[in-house]
């Protein structure tokens, strides 16, 4: 097949293409939207800094204000499938005993409901969903969008989300509900939880509706593992109590981040001066800074940010976290060699840390991109020997079969 | 037909006897539009590019690509950063470089997914079928089977410059990286397309120097 054949067959693929679109209609949706878009269009960063410099502060504000309450705002209701048929609202969704079902919606964001579950999506708008689990185990990957409002309700409890990945159960007859949670933050209330409860990744509630039941976050080993969250960073990471978080001050961007207010974080941040901040603040406040920095759509600042941590604290656990930070930026970029040079850095520095298995996991889904067989083939097998049951385990044995077939 | 007639037969009205001209003509005007954050630059920029936005999308992705979510991001993306775009007269190329991106992370998205698959197979866009459509013969299909198989930058260059027909400096600027890297990564796309079509029954004409 010379270049020549290519271009031909190219010819042909790129005609039937052309003939399939022009059946479509054009989306005139899409084109009122983007015409209230181009009106509510957020400026470049430089403009507003120079119409800010002859603003009265408190205009400012308020200026800034709106016009991030109309850049947050998405312009189309989202839309779900479940199990790739259209799902409907307040319809109930109940895989039988053997086999999970998936809702996938239409911002990438996905829902999985393991076989015996049972719920409901009750809200759908352009922010995002309320789905209602009334028992049984939801694995949720819900995409990070600025002015995103998910909530998952589960008996008493609701989990607020913003844009991370976990599991959560249900079960009624126990009384037992429990989130584990992957990346990112979450708040969670009801029962002995109170109004809210912020959990952060790597963090595992159990609580009861009971007097006694509730478990505080806590070290993931001492709840019964699932074999559906295996090594995922939950397992091991030590969980700071409340009491033993560094003071800040009211209205501090890392108290702000804790709580999943990544806009607001980094907007404050940003009005102290980040650089600033970076240099002057503790590790867990510049990894904050990260976060919030990277869930409220600034990769750069968030790259900084975790490039400060590895500059200042080198050779302590934040500096790995950061270097594992660092990989999943690159990673979300699209840059999968950059990130397996920093997931690896990151099993070269602590090799046993709290999400040793997850860098794992993570180097394998690179080199797989990367198409580096060899290599994939190798943190595969290094996978299996360590984490035989873990979250990535199923895809190891994968690439292992793919490379012997 | 403009794309103004084609909307009111798609809304079941009777096309106008005279065509509606857009009120912004030029990329450089649908571009100052954007900036001075007039509505009219929204739907210009739909009206005038739309049918190029989409055509480098599915060359890349495919027949069974969900068009409506990627366009929808292509356009939002572009009116937020079009105080980047340095030269207005390149909005065309500049919309097709953000296609470019998105078609890619959506590649990648694709098989994380098929590797990782949190999900049943069956919900994946790649296996989505495109068996309704008379258009989408065996080899467009075959073709995108192979191209599924490469890594997503070699398939994006490969789609660019043997489906969409773009020249080397084209795929290089819609790609972001040089003349150089995608003359390489060209290469070894030929190379893997090339075995791996072997495979492929329905592509064994074009293989052969034939095809219709």
């Amino acid at each position: 097949m010379t270049a020549r054949d290519l271009e031909r067959l190219g010819d042909h693929v790129a005609g039937r293409l052309d003939a399939q679109l022009k059946e479509s209609a054009p989306d005139l949706a899409l084109r009122a939207a983007l015409a209230q878009r181009a009106r509510a269009r957020t400026p470049s960063r430089s403009k507003v800094r120079l119409a800010g410099a002859f603003a009265l502060a408190a205009s400012l504000v308020v200026a800034l204000g709106i016009f991030l309450s109309r850049r947050t705002t998405p312009v189309t209701a989202l839309s779900f499938q479940v199990a790739g048929r259209p799902g409907t609202v307040g319809q109930w969704i109940a895989p039988d005993a053997r086999a999970g079902v998936s809702l996938r919606f239409s911002e990438e964001s996905r829902v999985a409901l393991d076989p015996g579950s049972r719920a409901q999506v009750t809200r759908l708008d352009a922010r995002g969903a309320d789905v209602v689990l009334s028992s049984g185990l939801l694995h949720a990957d819900v995409v990070p969008r600025p002015g995103n409002l998910w909530r998952i309700r589960t008996g008493p409890f609701l989990v607020e989300v913003k844009g991370t990945r976990f599991d959560v159960s249900w079960d009624e007859r126990a009384d037992v509900f429990e989130l584990v949670l992957f990346e990112g933050h979450v708040v969670v209330s009801g029962c002995s939880l109170g109004q809210s409860r912020n959990v952060a990744a790597g963090e595992r509630v159990r609580a009861s509706c009971r007097p006694t039941g509730e478990a505080a976050p806590q070290k993931a080993p001492e709840a019964a593992p699932r074999e559906t969250t295996g090594d995922r960073p939950t397992t091991t990471r030590e969980v700071a109590t409340p009491s033993a978080a560094p003071l800040v001050a009211p209205g501090d961007f890392a108290e702000l981040a804790r709580s999943g207010h990544y806009q607001r974080a980094y907007d404050l941040a940003a009005s102290q001066g980040l650089e600033a901040l970076r240099t002057q603040r503790g590790a867990e406040d510049v990894l904050l800074l990260g976060e919030a920095a990277r869930l409220s759509g600034h990769a750069d600042e968030a790259r900084r940010s975790y490039q400060a941590v590895r500059r200042r604290f080198g050779s302590t656990p934040a500096s790995a976290r950061a270097a594992f930070e660092l990989g999943r930026l690159e990673a979300a970029a699209g840059q999968a060699a950059a990130s397996a040079v920093w997931f690896q850095t990151y099993l070269d520095e602590l090799p046993g840390g709290p999400l040793a298995a997850a860098a794992l996991g993570r180097l394998l889904e690179a080199r797989v991109e990367l198409g580096d067989r060899t290599r994939a083939g190798a943190a595969a097998r290094t996978y299996l020997e360590r984490y035989p049951t873990g979250a990535h385990a199923e895809a190891a044995r994968k690439v292992l079969g793919s490379d012997t077939r | 037909m403009t794309s103004a007639i084609r909307a009111e037969r798609a809304e079941g009205q009777a096309p106008s006897a005279v065509a509606r001209l857009p009120l912004v003509a030029s990329d450089a005007a649908i571009v100052e539009a954007l900036r001075a954050r007039r509505a009219e630059g929204g739907t210009a920029l739909y009206d005038c590019h739309h049918e190029h936005v989409r055509r480098v999308l599915i060359r890349v992705l495919g027949p069974g690509a969900h068009l409506a979510d990627l366009v929808q991001d292509v356009f939002v993306s572009a009116i937020e950063s079009i105080d980047r775009l340095e030269e207005p007269d390149a909005l065309r190329g500049w919309l097709a470089s953000i296609a470019v991106f998105r078609a890619r992370a959506e590649i990648r998205s694709r098989s994380r997914l098929r590797l990782f698959p949190l999900f049943e197979r069956d919900d994946l866009p790649e296996t989505e079928t495109t068996a309704q459509c008379p258009e989408v013969d065996e080899a467009v299909r075959s073709t995108y089977r192979v191209l599924s198989r490469l890594p997503a930058d070699e398939r994006v260059a490969f789609a660019l410059r043997f489906i969409d027909g773009m020249e080397l400096v084209e795929v290089a600027d819609a790609c972001q990286v040089s003349l150089a890297t995608i003359k390489r990564r060209l290469a070894r796309a030929q190379e893997r397309f090339r075995s791996m079509a072997r495979t492929y029954p329905e592509l064994a004409p074009w293989l052969e120097g034939g095809g219709s």
